[in-house]
């Protein structure tokens, strides 16, 4: 019977450090091989002598190299040589500064430096190829919502809530908006079969005629606009290629703990070709999940345009095809989001996102129409059609408080969310709360985060689910108006508020690159790296441990909740959401919000 | 004897094999032959593994063959193209044999072991190369036993004293010079040291290598209890060369200790050392020699080494007098001591065009 237990060598040439070797002789042990461990510091002839005597197989010496050590190393190898061992013994190098390149030029048949696993080493004794954890790491996605009753505790906000909704529903019951139209319309055109296709030339005239001037020139005289091109075939090899390379490594895990937050990178460069890049990059590093970030341009206008496009400014143009790409280079284990919390193509967005198996989008009303520019009436009916579509679609939808960045205050912004809430709940989506971790206008001249940035953000966490029990993912992205121009601090404090959410048990956080508030320009793969790496080092360091909050969270959850209590009441008593929307219940001009413009008198009562 | 197969070594690191590689490479195709290059460590990195320093890349034509490891083929701008897989492995995957398809710079980690080495240059002579690079790695020397010749490249990153360096030379030159001796079939493919005397005596000791005191000690009671001479196949280490040498007594008879190469001599300690035991034995009486030469074909020196900042932690190029250092070595070698920068390698490339390729 072949022996495939080894004997090895190992060798502590570093006056001082012998620890990583002690831990691979003990799995070495523990696998049934022989080890010899030498003291540290021994002479190449008392090595090679214990090799002879003990006739080893493996020899495994560990030292840092700086200069004058490789020579040292090289005198070894060629000893060894020398001494008639190199055909039959196998040496390994590990140590600080050691790299495969290193270890070829030293004439070691095996390098390993930093990051080298026990597993790696014993693999290289025992000969086989080794496997690393990456490839084998395996990635499901996760629901989270499924585990979220949606019961709410606050029966008094609830019946609010069920008042104000029930307008919306009866409000848009009677209501259309070219939108919808163009969703309809577009849905028939992506499910028309092979004997249909005669059709799609009307269809799509149908559609161009619901779109804003460039699109119908777009669809009827086939002229792109300047700002956007098609990638061509070299771009697209290019591409195929890098995705395939990097699917070979795998995806990363970034939490420690299986229960800590899941960790979504947006993206929006503009070139789905960079995006792709950048989303490989980040899922290699740990992210969860990616969102999608449109142009904000594509929320002023009426209509999609169709086809792979590259866009020349921030944000990538939606298109069933450019979604469809995306869709087909992620690893199976990322959770992928498309936006449609604002803008003229709300509906359409989620039918997009639906057909081409997104797993989330994003919708809120009050976001979208008090600090993004869509007009509220618009808006909200659209809302209705998109929830619709998100139910349809299975799609969960986050609903994203960012109109706190503009200035309004928690209390309001999250009576807007809960109202966008409980609309999905009735409409069959499963809603996901977003409160903002960040230091807002008003946290700015109230002064809650003077001490720490812990106790408001999680003030924020406890006031809502006091009020009901639904998933939550602070955004977006985590600590922003935190961040500084400064790599270190800006990847910091996003880590640091990753360890918040973890310890106050959220779902999910979106967290910004470490140049992402202040480039000015594009956002760079090194800094969206910074900012996964400071939150996995972050999570590593929590682990089981809860951050304490001072009294004031108690306090501010509290007031909170009060507060929203009175919002809502205020716009149930006013009777028309929309109305509540323009005449600033939910956010006015003094905390710095404005109704939209864009999309207003489009909204036309069903006739009949 | 052909094709050549010509190894640079060196006697440290940044003592300029690469350099002298490249300009040799250069060279061979201003005379239109075609070479086959590797290398026992790993060339073409852009910067200094070790020093972060920028280092010379090889620039090389078409038809160039080169055997490099899978990890390195995609390293430079040469397109190369794939002739055979070798079976060897290094960190850096399997060794290739490829033939450079589109000229440009090129990454090379090739075969560490003598062995592998030897298959490689089976391969190369196949495809019917004019002639052989070796490039060495470090101060490594071992694999260079299979070249019909090397080239040593020193400098002021051995050591930045000229003295020192020209006397390590000198003790190089020396122990590579030392006389090549036949012995009897089963002495020499014996792996244990083995002692013979008058007649057919013959005593076979325990160990293969000369890296313990109680081997020397063995060795030289044998030498002296009537024993003539010992071969020694295996590793030596210079104190116990040191112990055994001086331990023989009755050196009329001669006493002769034969290794198998004079490369192990040279890494078995300071080669200054090893060099002044041997010729103090040899001043005695005694006869130390090699059953495989090893030619030493020519000097190349550098005068570079990496300064090292202590308080910055950073190394930073740094020159000694490439002249000085010229003339000190010339002093004390009777070959060819060449400046690759300042000399050009016309020179050092005639050399070896005389040595191989005069009818």
């Amino acid at each position: 019977m072949k022996n495939d237990k080894k004997k090895v060598l190992l060798v502590p040439l570093d006056p001082v450090h012998d620890i990583g070797l002690k831990m691979i002789r003990k799995a070495l042990n523990e696998k049934g091989h022989q080890t010899i461990l030498l003291p540290p510091d021994s002479r190449t002839p008392e090595v090679i002598n214990a090799a002879i005597k003990n006739n080893v197989d493996t020899i495994l010496i560990s030292r840092t190299v700086g200069y004058g050590v490789a020579e040292l190393m090289g005198n070894f190898i060629d000893q060894v040589e020398a001494a008639g061992l190199r055909e039959k013994v196998k040496v390994g190098l590990g140590g600080m500064a050691i790299r495969p390149e290193l270890a070829a030029e030293l004439g070691f048949d095996g390098g390993f430096g930093p990051g080298t696993t026990i597993e790696e080493a014993i693999a290289f004794v025992e000969g086989r190829k080794y496997v690393p954890d990456e490839i084998t790491v395996q990635k499901n996605k996760k629901d989270f919502t499924e585990n979220y009753s949606y019961n709410y505790h606050h029966t008094r906000i609830k019946e609010l809530l069920d008042k104000i909704v029930e307008n919306i529903l009866d409000y848009s019951k009677t209501r259309i908006t070219p939108a919808i139209k163009r969703a309809k319309i577009r849905e028939e055109i992506l499910s028309i079969s092979e004997n249909e296709e005669k059709e799609l030339p009307k269809l799509k005239k149908a559609y161009s005629n619901l779109c804003d001037q460039k699109l119908k020139e777009f669809y009827q005289q086939n002229k792109i606009p300047s700002y956007l091109r098609k990638p061509d075939q070299k771009e697209v090899d290019a591409l195929e290629n890098f995705v395939k390379m990097s699917n070979e490594k795998g995806p990363a895990i970034i939490q420690h703990k299986d229960e800590q937050p899941l960790v979504f990178v947006q993206y929006g460069t503009g070139c789905p070709l960079m995006d792709i890049a950048h989303i490989k990059v980040v899922e290699a590093w740990g992210a969860d999940g990616v969102v999608h970030f449109d142009p904000s341009w594509g929320a002023r206008t009426e209509g999609f345009y169709e086809g792979y496009l590259a866009h020349e400014e921030n944000g990538t143009v939606i298109t069933s095809e450019n979604l469809e790409w995306i869709k087909r280079v992620l690893l199976p284990g990322t959770l992928w989001q498309v936006r449609a919390h604002r803008g003229l193509n709300t509906p359409e967005t989620v039918l997009l996102a639906g057909i081409n198996r997104a797993d989330l989008t994003k919708v809120n009303i009050a976001y979208g129409s008090l600090a993004a520019g869509t007009d509220p009436e618009r808006l909200t009916v659209d809302a209705v059609a998109a929830l619709k579509y998100a139910a349809r679609f299975n799609l969960p939808y986050d609903i994203p408080t960012n109109e706190e960045l503009a200035g309004v205050p928690a209390h309001k912004a999250f009576a807007g969310m809960l109202i966008t809430a409980h609309l999905g709940l009735k409409l069959g989506a499963r809603p996901i709360l977003q409160p903002l971790f960040c230091y807002s206008p008003q946290v700015m001249l109230g002064g809650q985060m003077e001490d720490n940035y812990f106790d408001f953000n999680a003030a924020k966490i406890f006031a809502l689910r006091q009020i009901i029990s639904a998933p939550i993912w602070p955004g977006a992205p985590i600590g922003f108006l935190t961040h500084t121009e400064e790599r270190v601090q800006s990847a910091t404090t996003t880590g640091l508020h990753a360890g918040l959410a973890a310890s106050l048990e959220v779902d999910a956080i979106s967290v910004a690159s470490s140049d992402e508030a202040y480039s000015g320009g594009p956002i760079t793969v090194s800094s969206r790296i910074d900012s996964l790496q400071s939150v996995k080092e972050n999570f590593r360091c929590l682990g089981e441990t809860r951050h304490q909050t001072t009294d004031n969270a108690k306090k501010w959850s509290e007031e909170l909740v009060d507060k929203i209590e009175k919002v809502l009441k205020q716009v149930a008593n006013r009777g028309n959401f929309i109305d509540s929307l323009y005449q600033g219940d939910l956010g006015n001009r003094e905390d710095g919000a404005y109704p939209g413009r864009y999309g207003r008198g489009t909204v036309k009562k069903i006739k009949g | 004897m052909f094709p050549p197969v010509i190894g640079v070594a060196g006697t440290a690191k940044n003592t300029g094999k690469t350099t002298t590689v490249s300009a040799l490479i250069k060279q061979i195709y201003y005379h239109n032959m075609k070479p086959a290059l590797t290398t026992i460590g790993f060339d073409g990195e852009e910067i200094d593994n070790i020093t972060l320093l920028p280092k010379p890349k090889f620039f090389l034509q078409k038809r160039t063959l080169l055997a490099t490891a899978e990890k390195c083929l995609t390293g430079g701008s040469a397109r190369i193209d794939t002739l055979e897989k070798t079976g060897i492995l290094t960190p850096l995957g399997e060794i290739l044999i490829g033939k450079v398809a589109r000229p440009g710079t090129a990454v090379i980690a090739g075969p560490q072991k003598r062995t592998d080495l030897e298959y490689v240059i089976d391969i190369f002579k196949k495809y019917k190369s004019d002639i052989i690079l070796v490039d060495g790695a470090l101060n490594r020397l071992m694999p260079m036993l299979v070249t019909h010749g090397i080239i040593l490249a020193t400098g002021a990153a051995r050591n930045i004293e000229p003295e020192t360096i020209a006397a390590e030379v000198q003790a190089i030159r020396s122990l590579l010079k030392l006389k090549k001796y036949s012995l009897k079939t089963d002495i020499r493919k014996s792996p244990f040291i083995t002692c013979f005397g008058p007649d057919k005596m013959h005593c076979q000791l325990p160990s293969t290598s000369l890296f313990e005191d109680e081997t020397a000690l063995a060795i030289a009671r044998k030498l002296n209890k009537g024993f003539k001479g010992c071969y020694i196949p295996g590793a030596v280490n210079l104190v116990q060369l040191k112990k055994l040498l001086q331990q023989v007594v009755n050196l009329n008879f001669g006493k002769l200790i034969v290794f198998h190469d004079p490369l192990r001599l040279v890494i078995s300690g300071e080669p200054s050392e090893v060099d002044k035991v041997i010729f103090n034995y040899q001043e005695k009486g005694g006869a130390i020699g090699v059953l495989n030469s090893v030619k030493l074909i020519a000097i190349t020196l550098n005068p570079f080494y990496p300064g090292y900042k202590r308080d910055k932690n950073l190394y930073y190029s740094a020159f000694i007098d490439g002249k000085k250092l010229k003339d000190a070595i010339k002093e004390k070698i009777d070959l060819p001591v060449i400046d690759i920068k300042t000399d050009g390698s016309e020179k050092l490339f005639q050399i070896l065009l005389k040595m191989f390729f005069a009818a």
